[in-house]
């Protein structure tokens, strides 16, 4: 397992190395993006509608009881930016792209075209990680700041249509103005910078280290999303704590 | 900055020769390659043979720089392999699939090199990889993607790849494996035209008799990651050595093998 994690970083170390090739690989990382956006950002808004409705449902008619419904839409606001669209975005980027890179990696050294790629001089670390992480460092953000517009709406419509809540579209987005700062906004895209590098990264190691055939890419993609996941959720608590020391 | 001077065709390319001194080579306890040495003489083609798991492709990585041996060595015209790409010494591989890109068309696959590499305009790649695809007798096929081949017009696509090097040698994993007679006898004239031609060093690892009977000029017997037999196919097959004689005569009785 250490050993696993130390290649990890050591690969996300060569990617950083081959960065400034980055001009070089713009094709195919706008080809990377494309395919992310495409594959997450419908859905992405739609999840992001419902979790922000579902904020605003469980604890608009709590906060209306103890007269404090004024704040509901900072409440909604702020969970949303500081921490469900940047851990929610990067748990559907692990499972909708980190698990099709990780296939596609994993069937690319199993049918030997890696190798085919070293024998022509072509480094596969240039070719086939760079544009992967480059890509989902700039699509998780993206789909953050997607998420965290869709859910605000998706908690003001809960907070309006719901007769337990009853607040006005001003009164909402007043509340939300007043509580939610541009540092908890940025909180929120800066932990999705992290978590989307990381995703890449692990996703990308699994599916080049794939062995064994069919059954060895099956593998690697569970691997790949599970170790994304309990990562993207212990990290998050680690870059919580130090980002309420830095912001 | 890769360059890469093309052969017109008119003169043979630099043929390489290949020298492996007492190369070993384990993964964990498994030892896979025993005290290795063979000469490749330049412009021939070398088949190397033997059961399966006996180290053939193992042997065939460490030649083209996909692996190091852990004793040894390998040279190509005196330097050790490299998989980064040098004028001195350039090798080429086909993989027993193929080995084709299956995002990318026949003509990206076969132009990846140099255009990964930018040592061609956009324009010159085309018109190259339009001439090694007719040198391997394809046309028509460049916006195929490799799904839509043939296994046969998949290996001739791969051969086309390695040629845009300009290879000195290249080496052939299971060249005629899984492909029909025809498609093999037509992948075994590419290899014999590109010795004529270009007179360039092929190694491969095959279980087809034939093809080593009609094409190569030596061969290899590996047995247990040990060569226990080198000479032309004649004195192969005529060897009075067991070992050898054991794996090149066998010979499948169906009726013993169902009574």
């Amino acid at each position: 397992m250490i050993q696993k994690f130390g290649q990890m970083i050591l690969l996300g170390v060569e990617t950083l190395k081959v960065l400034p090739l980055i001009f070089k690989q713009r094709r195919k990382i706008l080809e990377q993006l494309y395919v992310m956006g495409n594959e997450s950002l419908l859905m992405a808004c739609i999840l992001a509608v419902f979790i922000g409705g579902v904020i605003a449902l469980q604890s608009g008619p709590v906060m209306v009881e103890r007269g404090i419904s004024s704040t509901v839409g900072g409440l909604v606001g702020l969970a949303l930016c500081k921490e469900l669209a940047p851990v929610m975005m990067s748990v559907l980027a692990a499972g909708r792209v980190g698990s099709s890179i990780a296939a596609e990696l994993g069937s690319m050294k199993v049918y030997q075209e890696i190798d085919a790629l070293r024998t022509l001089s072509i480094d596969p670390v240039e070719y086939l990680v760079l544009p992967r992480v480059v890509a989902m460092t700039i699509a998780v953000p993206l789909l953050v700041v997607f998420a965290d517009l869709f859910g605000w709406v998706g908690g003001a419509v809960v907070s309006i249509t719901n007769p337990e809540i009853g607040l006005t579209w001003q009164a909402y987005f007043s509340s939300l103005d007043s509580l939610v700062a541009f540092d908890d906004f940025l909180s929120g895209v800066l932990k999705s910078v992290f978590f989307a590098i990381m995703i890449a990264v692990v996703c990308c190691y699994m599916g080049l280290q794939t062995s064994g055939g069919p059954r060895g890419i099956g593998k690697s993609v569970t691997r790949a999303v599970v170790y994304s996941l309990v990562l993207i959720l212990i990290f998050d608590y680690l870059l919580t704590r130090i980002l309420m020391i830095i912001l | 900055m890769v360059s890469l001077e093309q052969n017109s065709g008119k003169t043979k390319a630099k043929a390489a020769r290949v020298t492996i001194k007492n190369v070993h080579k384990s993964y964990g306890s498994l030892h896979v390659l025993k005290d290795v040495s063979l000469e490749i003489k330049p412009g021939e083609i070398f088949a190397i043979m033997g059961p399966s798991g006996s180290g053939k492709s193992v042997l065939l990585r460490q030649i083209s720089g996909l692996e190091i041996p852990e004793s040894g060595k390998v040279e190509i015209d005196g330097q050790v392999p490299e998989l980064k790409f040098s004028e001195e010494s350039r090798v080429g591989m086909v993989f027993q699939s193929g080995a084709l890109l299956s995002s990318l068309t026949v003509e990206e696959n076969v132009g990846l090199f140099l255009s990964e590499h930018r040592i061609y305009p956009k324009e010159k790649i085309k018109s190259l990889v339009s001439d090694k695809l007719k040198a391997v007798g394809l046309t028509g096929i460049e916006d195929k993607y490799p799904s839509e081949l043939s296994g046969g017009m998949k290996k001739r696509v791969a051969i086309a790849r390695t040629l845009v090097i300009e290879p000195h040698l290249i080496l052939y994993d299971e060249p005629t494996s899984e492909l029909d007679p025809i498609s093999a006898v037509t992948i075994a004239k590419e290899i014999l035209g590109l010795k004529q031609k270009g007179g360039i060093t092929s190694i491969m690892v095959t279980h087809d008799r034939g093809l080593v009977q009609g094409i190569a000029d030596r061969v290899a017997v590996i047995k247990d990651g040990k060569i226990i037999a080198i000479g032309t196919p004649e004195e192969i097959w005529n060897s009075g050595d067991k070992e050898v004689a054991d794996f090149i005569h066998i010979d499948f009785n169906i009726q013993s093998l169902t009574s």
